[in-house]
């Protein structure tokens, strides 16, 4: 292996490790902030969604249907 | 009553058994979320959807300090170590799914653990009726990081690396952590920006807060959630699910059926026999050990008796189930086991999680076309084959594949032959100590031999 693929693979593997969390630590609180965060973002994103399924669904004339509700609730 | 060795962890209540029958006691605390659950109408909206299991109460044994329910009794409970990666998705996709009904409700789930789901029917099902609590707009989605953990983890993880890294879930009792799957996942997986904020963001904003104790809840106790932006959550995990895939190169046993030595006329007469044999033992349930994609399981599903095809091969489960979603069929249920090391008994005191044996013994197994694998290319005696297959089953229908089949002359073409006593004389003697032959027959046009053998009381 080159020199430059070593210096790449090391350099690969650094970005990739994440130290590791300590047992005894509060499992919860870090999980709470980043669902605030990626809650605060998505909502927005989610409610144009929303808006937008609901004008392609007047224009084709059917009912709004997800893919969940499809792969789980029709028999 | 025997109260379940799994069921402690919810202080809101527990499953007991009784006589043969399964109750579940719910505790006075959960009372106001049991009665919201019926109220609400999500109990019959997800119970008429097949997504959750239907219950009966019984009045006569509740008061004031407990309700006692009888929930419908599942024939076989499967684990998520154990499911191939469409089933552990569509468990995940439903739990979404619940989770965005019970929203829409006013109540919300209070745990997303992967082993309160179970397949019935070919589907996924919610085996917890307790599992939902009373929404309050601006509270945090409690089982979100236990969602992360018990599916999106292991599916990135299999989706990106290796399907083999959902056997995390075997030494995680409660998810693979994410600081785990973080380190795992190759660099590209943080240009997906739902695996980068679920499990990359979440693993450093996990090592970020713990340890600080107060501080880190004061932070999350000063802002809400709005239902919009709980809602968009339960989206974007929904969304980042499905686009995750796993396309699965091409293993020796996926094309089993095609490289076997025998001929069209061979392979129907050895399912002729099979079928036969399964019709003496009529059997209430029947486990096929090795079952490849299910075709010979399918003998004994069609005839409406419940089945398990388990085969070690991830790729050949996956195939089995995506059949059965296909064609909505019943009655079976394809596994991931390794019978060299089947699945053992996990958590406190090794109770939580049956063995693969503790979930026995069933009416009938079937070993076709397996038995060289354990023997010669894991060295397990026959006597130790026989003495195991007794204790999963009552009856066992097996092929003996001698050598000079093809396919025991593939295995023993790389390695010294030191299994002196692998001959047909071998097998009948070695099972003979825990079996008696009801039939045997060769299969005519091979060179095997198939039983139909019943354990010695």
């Amino acid at each position: 292996m080159s020199l430059k693929n070593n210096l790449l693979l090391t350099l690969s593997l650094c970005l990739m490790i994440v130290p590791t969390a300590s047992a005894y630590l509060d499992p919860g609180t870090g999980s709470y902030i980043v669902q605030i965060l990626v809650a605060g973002a998505l909502g927005g994103i989610y409610a144009i969604k929303m808006y937008w399924m609901r004008i392609v669904n007047f224009f084709k004339g059917s009912s709004a249907s997800d893919e969940s509700s499809e792969e789980f609730e029709n028999e | 009553m025997n109260k379940l060795p799994s069921s402690f962890r919810d202080p809101d209540g527990h499953l007991f058994t009784e006589e043969g029958r399964l109750f579940r006691q719910i505790n006075p605390g959960a009372f106001d979320d049991y009665s919201l659950l019926l109220k609400s109408g999500l109990y019959e909206y997800l119970t008429s959807k097949n997504l959750l299991v239907s219950h009966q109460e019984h009045d006569d044994r509740s008061d004031d300090e407990k309700i006692i329910i009888e929930p419908e009794k599942l024939e076989f409970i499967s684990y998520p170590y154990e499911w191939s990666y469409t089933q552990l998705r569509d468990a995940a996709l439903l739990t979404l799914h619940l989770q965005r009904r019970a929203i829409e409700h006013g109540m919300s789930l209070k745990d997303a653990t992967a082993y309160n789901i179970q397949f019935r029917n070919g589907k996924p099902i919610l085996i917890d009726t307790l599992s939902f609590e009373k929404y309050e707009e601006g509270n945090p989605w409690v089982a979100y990081k236990q969602f992360c953990q018990h599916f999106l983890a292991p599916l990135a993880l299999a989706s990106y690396r290796d399907i083999r890294l959902t056997e995390l879930l075997r030494t995680n009792i409660d998810g693979v952590p994410l600081d785990l799957a973080s380190g795992l996942l190759p660099s590209k997986s943080k240009l997906n920006l739902g695996i980068a904020t679920h499990i990359h963001l979440h693993a450093k904003t996990q090592q970020k807060y713990a340890g600080k104790g107060s501080e880190g809840n004061d932070a999350s106790n000063k802002k809400t959630i709005k239902k919009i932006g709980l809602l968009g959550l339960i989206d974007n995990l929904n969304s980042t699910i499905r686009k995750l895939k796993w396309k699965p190169a091409d293993t020796e046993w996926g094309d089993y059926y095609e490289i076997t030595n025998y001929d069209d006329a061979s392979f129907d007469r050895k399912k002729a026999l099979v079928s036969s044999f399964i019709d003496k033992c009529s059997p209430k349930m029947l486990w096929d050990l090795g079952a490849n994609d299910g075709t010979f399981s399918r003998l004994a599903s069609e005839k409406g008796i419940p089945t398990i095809a388990f085969d070690i091969d991830p790729i050949a489960v996956e195939k089995n189930y995506l059949r059965i979603k296909e064609q909505k069929e019943k009655n079976i249920l394809p596994l991931r086991m390794d019978l060299t090391n089947p699945s053992p008994g996990l958590g406190w005191a090794h109770k939580e999680r049956d063995s693969l044996k503790d979930r026995g013994q069933v009416d009938c197994c079937m070993a076709l076309a397996l038995i060289h694998h354990l023997c010669i290319s894991n060295n397990v005696p026959l006597g130790m084959v026989a003495k195991y297959f007794a204790a999963l089953g009552k009856h066992l229908i097996i092929e003996f594949v001698p050598k000079g089949d093809s396919q025991v002359d593939i295995l023993l073409a790389t390695r010294e032959d030191v299994f002196p006593n692998y001959h047909l004389e071998g097998f009948e003697e070695a099972f003979a100590k825990y079996f008696d032959v009801i039939e045997r027959s060769q299969i005519e046009g091979t060179k095997r031999t198939l039983y139909l053998l019943k354990t010695k009381i």
